[in-house]
This record gives C-alpha cells, sequence and structure tokens, in this order.
C-alpha cells in the first residue's frame, strides 16, 4: 500500500476509452466515483463534506520522499485531509470585469467617484462633495459605487448618473474591485475619484500609480479619527506621502479643524466637504 | 525545520547530479536570522565545499534574494523558501523543461502541496497550455515563490523590496511574475514536479502582506494601453 490514489486502468486503456466515451457521460461518472468514494470511505478520500482531491501517483511517490525528512508529508497522513484549494480567479472574469466598468462609465464626464459603505463617511463627507461637484461647478458626474452607498447617492443627488459595482463585477471584496476599478479608470482618462476607505484608496492606487495619478486627483476621506486606536486610516496616507503620491491626494475632512490636522501632519491638500459639526469618535468605536 | 529543509534540498541537489550529471551550488541567505538558525545551518553536515552561506541584515526577502543571484555564478537560479520542500526531480525536471520552452521562459512546480496548520493541493498553469489573461493577475497570482530560470532574467527583472510595514507594498514574489510576464517571459510548468509550501500559524511573510492591507508595487503589466 503505497498511499497513491491513481485512475484505475492503464494509460492505453484509458486512452481508449477517452476516444469511445463521450466527454460529458466520462465527468459524470468520475464525479459519480468521486462522491461514492468520500461516501464510503471519508477518512481515505478527503475531508467529509469537501470534494476530495485524486493525487496522483507521482505526486505520492515525490511526498513519500520528501516525508524521510518532515513527516508531516507522508502520504497516510496528509492524504485524507487533501482538498483542492480555490483554483485561481477564472482569468476571463478580470478582464470583463474591468471592460464592462469602462464601458459603463460616462466617458464624458469629468468625475468618477467610488464610495465605500453607506455609513458616516459617504453621507457626511462624500455626497456633498459630489453634489457640489455636479450642480456647483457643472460638471456631469458618473458615480461607481457598490450596492450599500447606492441608496444615499440616488436620494441626495439624484440627478447623477450611478454605476453599481455589483452590476459589473462578480466580487464583492471592496479591494478588488478598487483594483480592477483603478486599472479600468486608466483607460477612461482624467477623473476625479473620492474614496470613503483609506484601504480602498490605497488598493486601487498603490497598484496604479503613478499612472493613475497622471491622470486623476484622489480625494479620500479620512475621518477625523485621532482618537480611535485602530485606525488604519493614518497608515493609508503616511503610504501616499512615502511614495510621493501627495501631489494628487487631497484629503476630505469633515471639519475646517480636522483639515488643519491632517494638512499639517501629513503634508498634502485637505478640503473640507459636509457641513457636519466636527466631532471625536470614541475610543474602540 | 531549517535543518530538514536543507537536508531535502541537498537530497535534491545529489539526484540531480547522479541521475544527469548537473553540477549544483547552494547559496542560503540567512536574513536578520536569529543565534541557532545560524548554527544550524552553518554547521549542516550536507554542505558541500562550493555551497555559501550568507549573513545578511537586510529585513527584505527581495534584497536577500537579489543578494544571492548575485554572488552566484550558475547559468540557472532556482528561488526556494527555507522551510519548505521540492521535490527530488526539480532540478533536472525543470531545466529539462526550459531547454525545450520556445521563447523566453521561467519554470514553476507543476503541483504544490501545501501542509501544516493548512493543507491544500493545487495545479499552477502553464501559459503554453492554457490562455491566461495577464489582467487577472491584478487580483491573484498564479504562481507561488517557487522558479526555475536564467540567472539573466533575475538580473534583468530583480525582486523589488516591498517593507509592506512602513510601505503598503508586499507580494515581491507576485510583482516579479508581472514584471517577467511584461518582459515577454512565458510562465511554464515543469511536468510530475511537486512544491511542498509549508503554512505556519505565525511568522508568515504572507500574513504579514495581508494583515498590513499591502499591495503589489505598480508593475509595467497595468499600465495602460496606448
Amino acid at each position: 500500500m503505497n498511499g497513491s490514489l491513481t485512475p484505475m486502468g492503464s494509460r492505453t486503456t484509458a486512452a481508449r476509452l477517452k476516444r469511445v466515451v463521450p466527454t460529458r457521460i466520462r465527468m459524470w461518472v468520475k464525479g459519480l466515483c468521486i462522491v461514492l468514494a468520500q461516501k464510503l470511505m471519508p477518512a481515505r478520500f478527503g475531508r467529509a463534506g469537501e470534494w476530495p482531491v485524486i493525487v496522483p501517483a507521482w505526486v505520492c511517490g515525490a511526498m513519500r520522499v520528501v516525508s524521510r525528512h518532515e513527516p508531516d508529508l507522508a502520504p497516510e497522513g496528509l492524504l485524507p485531509y487533501l482538498a483542492k484549494t480555490d483554483a485561481p480567479a477564472d482569468c476571463r472574469k478580470t478582464s470583463r470585469a474591468y471592460t464592462r466598468l469602462w464601458a459603463s462609465i460616462n466617458k464624458g464626464a469629468r468625475h468618477v467617484f467610488v464610495l465605500g459603505k453607506a455609513d458616516g463617511g459617504v453621507r457626511q463627507s462624500l455626497l456633498p462633495l459630489i453634489s457640489r461637484l455636479a450642480c456647483d461647478e457643472g460638471h456631469a458626474v458618473t458615480v461607481v459605487c457598490d450596492g450599500f452607498a447606492k441608496g444615499e447617492v440616488e436620494a441626495c443627488a439624484p440627478d447623477v448618473e450611478c454605476v453599481e459595482l455589483g452590476d459589473v463585477m462578480e466580487t464583492g471584496d471592496a479591494t478588488r474591485q478598487a483594483i480592477v476599478l483603478g486599472r479600468a479608470l486608466m483607460e477612461v482618462g482624467p477623473a476625479t475619484i473620492c474614496v470613503a476607505s483609506s484601504e480602498v484608496a490605497w488598493a486601487m492606487f498603490g497598484m496604479m500609480a503613478p499612472a493613475l495619478a497622471e491622470c486623476s486627483t484622489l480625494y479620500a476621506e479620512l475621518p477625523d479619527l485621532v482618537a480611535r486606536s485602530d485606525n488604519d486610516t493614518p497608515m493609508a496616507a503616511e503610504r501616499f506621502v512615502a511614495h510621493g503620491l501627495s501631489g494628487f491626494v487631497k484629503l476630505v475632512a469633515r471639519s475646517e479643524g480636522a483639515a488643519s490636522r491632517w494638512a499639517e501632519r501629513y503634508g498634502v491638500e485637505c478640503v473640507v466637504a459636509g457641513t457636519t459639526d466636527a466631532h471625536e469618535v470614541p475610543r474602540g468605536a | 525545520m531549517a535543518h530538514r529543509s536543507l537536508s531535502s534540498i541537498l537530497d535534491s541537489c545529489l539526484h540531480a547530479e547522479a541521475v544527469a550529471g548537473v553540477t549544483t551550488c547552494l547559496v542560503a541567505t540567512l536574513d536578520c536570522a536569529d543565534a541557532e538558525t545560524l548554527r544550524v545551518v552553518r554547521q549542516h553536515p550536507g554542505l558541500r565545499a562550493g555551497d555559501l552561506v550568507i549573513e545578511l541584515s537586510h529585513g527584505d526577502v527581495a534584497l536577500s534574494r537579489n543578494h544571492a543571484i548575485q554572488v552566484s555564478s550558475s547559468r540557472y537560479v532556482t528561488i526556494l523558501d527555507g522551510d519548505d520542500y521540492v521535490s527530488a526531480n526539480w532540478f533536472v525536471a525543470a531545466m529539462q523543461r526550459l531547454a525545450a520552452a520556445r521563447g523566453r521562459a521561467v519554470i514553476h512546480p507543476q503541483v504544490v502541496v501545501t501542509f501544516g496548520v493548512a493543507t491544500g493541493y493545487r495545479e499552477q498553469p502553464d501559459q503554453s497550455a492554457i490562455r491566461l489573461d495577464a489582467s487577472s493577475l491584478l487580483v491573484v497570482n498564479f504562481w507561488n515563490v517557487c522558479v526555475f530560470a536564467e540567472r539573466n532574467v533575475f538580473l534583468e527583472t530583480p525582486y523589488v523590496s516591498t517593507r509592506s510595514r512602513c510601505g503598503g507594498y508586499g507580494y515581491e514574489d507576485w510583482h516579479w511574475n508581472c514584471e517577467t510576464i511584461a518582459a515577454g517571459y512565458q510562465h511554464l510548468t515543469a511536468p510530475e514536479t511537486v512544491y511542498f509550501e509549508r503554512r505556519k500559524s505565525a511568522g508568515s511573510l504572507n500574513r504579514q502582506h495581508q494583515s498590513a492591507g499591502a499591495v503589489v508595487r505598480p508593475s509595467k503589466l497595468f499600465r495602460r494601453q496606448s
């Protein structure tokens, strides 16, 4: 017993079968065998409830050799716990996502916004900025946002065109959305981008800068969370500064006081958006 | 851990020499290593006359790798992490695959088995066998750190320092994969080769990058298409 879980039959037989039996039937039979194997021998064919992986004999052989030095790699001990890890994302999805996003954005618009969740950051800071830019400065505006923020946008700025990220992207991961959107924006051209999450801002611009910096202005909403101990915002702002990107970042603060503090602390331009009174976020909030 | 990994790697070197007459030279970099690790590696009984053990204080894996590549004199280089393992046939199979490749290429193991606190099995893609959209590298890294290529590839496209704790960038091997693709290299896999990747509960560089919210550095691969 060497622990190998090889497909049954010789290579010649397998080749003959492949020529004769249609692919669909072969896949069906294979799937049925896997399910039965898992049900009948769960300790042998993978963890309960998960699809087991059929490990070729040569992999088992390699494991056996290496297990002389690393007992954890002995096939008998490891095979029952092996399952296929997530396959790489469908390579076509990402390409489709930013192509569709790019196509969805009104290229005649001067401004494109990316918003975070519909919490205080969006409501208090960015939406007033969007309204001001759209109404006061007369620019056509496209807002790109996730589902949470779309309602806020439509309520606050009903005249702006709103593209929901969920309609063009198949992942709800904000970081991935930001990265893909950043790539799409490079094709769109000059844009103004507002981000209500420092993490999202860094994800977008960290990977695309300086190319995106050449054609964009970033407004990053960074609430005055000086009292918050777990805040990641200063780290993001410091990163922009550390990598020479501060020239195109404008920090959006909720109050004059916060704007002054951030400008002094990070040496970047700050703007005040919204009309909220300055307030400190309680520790641990 | 270092002793076992080193023993396995040296076994693979001996296998390559015995099977294919390939001469290998190990360059082990110890970057900010503790005293015990230094002792274990320096005094490993399997080290051969031409092998090098270099102490560094970069605190950065990319710079350490570049340093090792600079001091090596061989035609081919393979990158291995010090706490992982690779199948005994890796050196020979990778060299054969590279020799058979059309055009510029780098070679990865066909299969990655993860063990330790997490277990898993995955096959790495071969760009000559499947049509891989390079834009997918925006959000996913298809190949792990283990790679085999001509030394010139690493000199032309060195690893770039990340220092994610203060800089926000990480995943130096992901970035290297992007840069080499942008430079026209195909990423292929050597048949019937396995890389055994250890997953640790603490001290993982990938975990550090993830917790720091690091992203990949800007790459020529993602530049605006003119």
